[in-house]
């Protein structure tokens, strides 16, 4: 039953919250403590979204038990849609899990808040060990804060079976933008009526918004003027990509957004439906089970002016206000170790970023030369973020199929979307 | 729990029933206080603040009131939840109809149709609307197959302007309506038989019945159903959400002002604005159902 | 039935019901064909109305895609408590604003009723905190508590108790019986058909909320339903015909349970009119 006092101490206690707002921050210790011995117990709590990566997760956990066997890991994970939402009042909360899966679009808010661990001092992590493109998506003022567990790239995803039958060649190297819209012209034209598309059209940002806008010279966030931020989609090269995307829509080519919205691009191309698909390395746990796998194959990204690709990967952070830090420190050790990266490459689950380890991912999917992924990781850009990214994903996620939606007003629906996000960014601390 | 009567002279002072109310209400009001005023009253007080994204505030004035005036999204936001509403609130008189049918006495299988109209009440949002998305198929969905069996090409009814609005509506009030329809079938039970005997005998017939008699003495149940039904659609959220998805072309034209809290609160990490839409969106239940009790009082009879 | 006008059969009336009733069924219905379907079965134009053959695989999928068992039983468990507890304190609130007499009724009345006008999202982060500091995450309790302090279920037992006689309080307050004795023995046992209508909408409330369990219960062993589906749903490939099993699990049980109540809760609703 419910006491009065302890509610009354609650309420109480929440009353204080709201008066003193930032005051408790300097109570935490934000020391980083030994890692624990092996014969140590304790327990504490992992934080992870995808749920397709919970038996490679497992797997680590139980390989990491027979080193501290009396450390108990409990995981627990999220859809992703709510994992960040679901974050962030565990964070205000103070609740946050020991270790917890975060990405490039919400490390910034978290590091620069003091939420995450300085993990400088951690014994049996070296930043050497990962590609520097990662460990700089993951360091904040001079420090890292999190360890890089995988990397995704973009690359152009074909069906063999479907090309040939509208009488397109394979790509071989990469394509220009000419070359894959006529590609995928030649498909719909030929294959529509079987309800087949070139390619599945969608507003996916990281692999495909992003990518195309960088490679017509424009960018999605740069450094403006006194240290802010600004928006790129009013530039040239975002205008230039938005149209690309949207003259393909206009003459057929590509269903159009009221369409993809109901038809994921994914699952187009997954059931057989698509010829074409630019996607990440991610693709392919989904896609070793598709119906159609045995005719699809990878190709490097299509290129523009520029050749431009976009790397992102998962992090594994710790509670800076962790309870336990020395069973925490040990096991974030250990998921940075290569043990660690070559179980989660063995099970297929993720492309590992740990130096040296990718080979076993390949292997693991062989049906896909998964290799092209690995390649474009040397030359790709880091993934646009800034302090408060999730406040304009937001923004993309409504207006980008605006932008796409065919309503003849492009230019002023991008020039709406920079200037909301002109107005997140400047908010930004 | 104290259960002691109060001593006599302190329960003349407080009323004939003394501190029993105290000892009827404590355990109720200690939960309310907790878990609902002081969060409405943090959410005033929000609305002054300006938040950083894990709860630290500094006093911001009216710069959040501000914000709001100048918010392009807010009037669309305001016309698609008044619209849904409206939409929802039809569903009452199409229940009066379904309820004075089934309650007709001696009709046969009775049990049997009132499961059938119920049923709605036990869905389960997040799974019907994954389900009601399928329905609404621009593609494969039985809608607009049956659209094109007469020869019309349906439009896309989840992902287009307007159409996801009211494909919406339509499944707000698809799942508002069991209750509409037990509550008057309740009422319509509850009518005493002498009534009808009374007006057949004045010769009144079967429709003049209905209006002069039935709809009368139902107007508190209708007053009732207008009441939650209006408060439950301005607060339209978890089926917008779980019917439109994401990357919805549609959907920068369909929000609703629970939306727009959501997103400002949960995505744009801005809490101190999310409080003022919050008091926005309940200073519209407020008046409209302020409005309704005034109305009330025309057409509403009692006894 | 002996009566002229009602042996006379209404085709009208009963073609309308049927195809109205028809209509409010059909999700369920299609629900359940898609749930025996396969993937393509389930996406083909134009749509197919009964699978080639049953895949009853689709359940027992289930169960290796989210913990089904543990989540049925903390959904039962949640759903169970914020019942009894919401019976007992409605109840008892109900009385007071019904049959007491205090000062500033009236406007603690109003003022209980304005939670109902105000949008939940707006509870949230604050009851997440009171939540936690009681310790109370990812448990039963946790899960439970602020829904057990409901409004609706408090406005509904005051309809009911302003609609009961006030003969038999009469009656046991001349035999000596304290206010508590008269609620307790005589006026909650009378409530039957209001308490079972307060039961299942609470019931309802609590079986199908989603935004709740997902921020207080994170561990994916000790969460409802609900928030199982939507983890489901969150996947890169939604699988539709094993959702669609998962949902029709998950909602079996309350149509049962509401079938099985369905007269004592039309019963309970009969005095739901708002009065005075």
């Amino acid at each position: 039953m419910i006491t009065r006092r302890s509610l009354l101490g609650a309420a109480g206690a929440t009353g204080v919250a709201l008066v003193g707002g930032c005051a408790r921050e300097p109570e935490i210790d934000r020391s980083l403590e030994p890692p624990a011995a092996p014969g140590d117990s304790g327990a504490i709590t992992f934080q992870i979204w995808d749920k397709a990566q919970e038996p490679a997760m497992q797997q680590i956990i139980d390989a990491f038990h027979e080193q501290y066997p009396d450390i108990d890991v409990t995981m627990s994970s999220a859809a992703f849609a709510s994992y960040f939402e679901r974050l962030r009042i565990q964070a205000t909360g103070d609740d946050l899990p020991d270790v917890f899966w975060i990405n490039g679009p919400n490390f910034e808010l978290y590091a620069s808040y003091g939420m995450l661990q300085d993990l400088s001092g951690l014994e049996g992590f070296d930043p050497a060990n990962y590609p520097e493109n990662l460990t700089e998506l993951y360091t904040y003022q001079g420090s890292p804060y999190a360890i890089p567990k995988d990397f995704d790239t973009i690359a152009l995803w074909y069906n063999r079976d479907l090309l040939h039958r509208a009488g397109v060649d394979e790509p071989t190297g990469s394509w220009s933008w000419e070359e894959y819209r006529d590609a995928s012209e030649t498909v719909t034209r030929a294959l529509g009526g079987e309800q087949i598309w070139g390619n599945p059209g969608g507003v996916a940002n990281q692999a495909y918004i992003y990518p195309l806008i960088m490679q017509a010279g424009g960018f999605v966030l740069d450094e403006g003027k006194e240290g802010k931020a600004v928006s790129g989609y009013d530039s040239p090269g975002a205008i230039e990509a938005f149209s690309f995307l949207d003259g393909m829509i206009r003459d057929g080519i590509a269903p159009d957004v009221r369409y993809t919205a109901e038809n994921v691009p994914s699952d187009l191309f997954n059931s057989g439906r698509a010829a074409l698909l630019q996607s990440g390395n991610w693709e392919a746990a989904q896609l070793q089970d598709s119906p159609v796998r045995e005719h699809l194959g990878v190709a490097p990204l299509i290129h523009g002016s520029e050749e431009a690709n976009v790397i992102h990967g998962i992090g594994y952070a710790m509670s800076a206000r962790s309870r336990n830090k020395p069973a925490a420190s040990a096991f974030l050790a250990f998921l940075g170790s290569e043990e660690a990266h070559r179980i989660q490459a063995e099970a297929g689950a993720a492309n590992p970023a740990f130096v040296g380890t990718n080979d076993a991912y390949i292997e693991a999917i062989p049906e896909f030369s998964l290799d092209v992924f690995v390649e474009a990781a040397e030359t790709a850009r880091p993934y646009p973020a800034s302090q408060n990214t999730s406040a304009w994903l937001q923004l993309e996620e409504l207006l980008f199929p605006k932008i796409l939606s065919g309503d003849g007003e492009l230019e002023k629906n991008a020039a709406d979307l920079a200037m909301r996000m002109n107005g997140v960014l400047a908010d930004e601390s | 729990m104290n259960h002691d009567p109060a001593p006599l002279t302190r329960r003349r002072r407080r009323g004939r029933d003394g501190l029993w109310p105290l000892v009827f209400l404590a355990p109720l009001m200690i939960g309310v206080v907790a878990f609902y005023f002081w969060p409405i009253l943090a959410t005033v007080l929000n609305s002054f603040a300006s938040f950083d994204p894990f709860g630290g505030r500094s006093f911001a004035g009216l710069e959040n009131y501000r914000t709001l005036l100048g918010d392009s999204f807010i009037p669309r936001a305001v016309l698609n939840t008044a619209v849904y509403t409206a939409i929802v609130l039809l569903g009452i008189p199409i229940a009066l109809v379904v309820a004075s049918l089934l309650t007709q006495k001696g009709l046969r299988f009775s049990r049997f149709y009132q499961v059938l109209f119920f049923l709605p009440a036990v869905s389960m949002p997040v799974a019907v609307a994954l389900v009601w998305r399928m329905i609404f198929n621009q593609e494969f969905g039985v809608v607009n197959w049956a659209l094109s069996v007469i020869g019309i090409q349906g439009p896309y009814w989840v992902t287009a302007p307007w159409w996801s609005l009211l494909a919406v509506s339509v499944v707000g009030l698809w799942s508002s309506l069991p209750l509409a329809v037990i509550i008057l079938s309740a009422g319509l039970q509850g009518v005493p038989p002498e009534l009808y005997e009374a007006a057949q005998l004045d010769g009144a017939g079967a429709l003049k019945q209905f209006r002069s008699v039935t709809v009368p003495l139902l107007t508190p149940s209708i007053f009732f159903l207008m009441i939650i039904t209006a408060i439950n659609g301005f607060q339209l959220f978890d089926l917008l959400f779980a019917m439109m998805g994401q990357a919805n072309p549609a959907m920068a034209d369909t929000q609703s002002l629970v939306y727009l809290f959501y997103s400002e609160a949960f995505r744009q990490n801005d809490q101190g604005y999310a409080s003022v839409i919050a008091l926005l969106i309940l200073l519209i239940i407020g008046a409209f159902t302020l409005l309704q009790f005034q109305a009330q009082k025309r057409w509403v009879h009692y006894d | 039935m002996t009566d002229k006008r009602t042996t006379r059969p209404r085709y009208g009336t009963h073609a309308a019901l049927l195809i109205g009733g028809a209509v409010m069924v059909f999700p369920f219905a299609w629900q359940l064909i898609m749930s025996l379907s396969t993937h393509a079965e389930v996406t083909s134009v134009p749509p197919t109305w009964w699978p080639e053959s049953l895949q009853w695989q689709n359940y027992p999928a289930v169960f290796e895609q989210i913990p089904f068992f543990n989540q049925f039983l903390t959904t039962a468990a949640v759903t169970v408590a914020r019942v009894v507890g919401q019976l007992l304190l409605c109840a008892m609130a109900g009385y007071a604003f019904a049959r007491m007499e205090f000062r500033g009724k009236g406007i603690l009345f109003a003022l209980v009723l304005s939670i109902l006008m105000v949008p939940y999202q707006i509870y949230l982060i604050p009851q997440y905190e009171i939540i936690q500091e009681l310790g109370w995450l990812n448990t039963v309790a946790g899960i439970a508590a602020p829904g057990i302090f409901s409004a609706f279920g408090t406005f509904l037992m005051r309809q009911h108790f302003l609609g009961m006689p006030r003969s038999l309080e009469e009656a046991a307050r001349l035999d000596g019986a304290n206010p508590w004795q008269t609620f307790w023995r005589i006026m909650f046992p009378l409530s039957g058909p209001s308490l079972s209508a307060v039961a299942i909408l609470t019931a309802l409330a609590s079986w199908n909320d989603l935004m709740w369990p997902l921020i207080v219960a994170t561990y994916d062993d000790r969460t409802t339903l609900a928030v199982g589906l939507s983890t489901m749903q969150g996947q890169f490939t939604t699988d539709y015909p094993v959702m669609m099993a998962a949902s029709f699990m998950a909602m079996l049980p309350l149509m049962i349970l509401f079938i099985v109540l369905q007269r004592r809760v039309v019963e309970g609703l009969a005095h739901s009119g708002m009065k005075g």
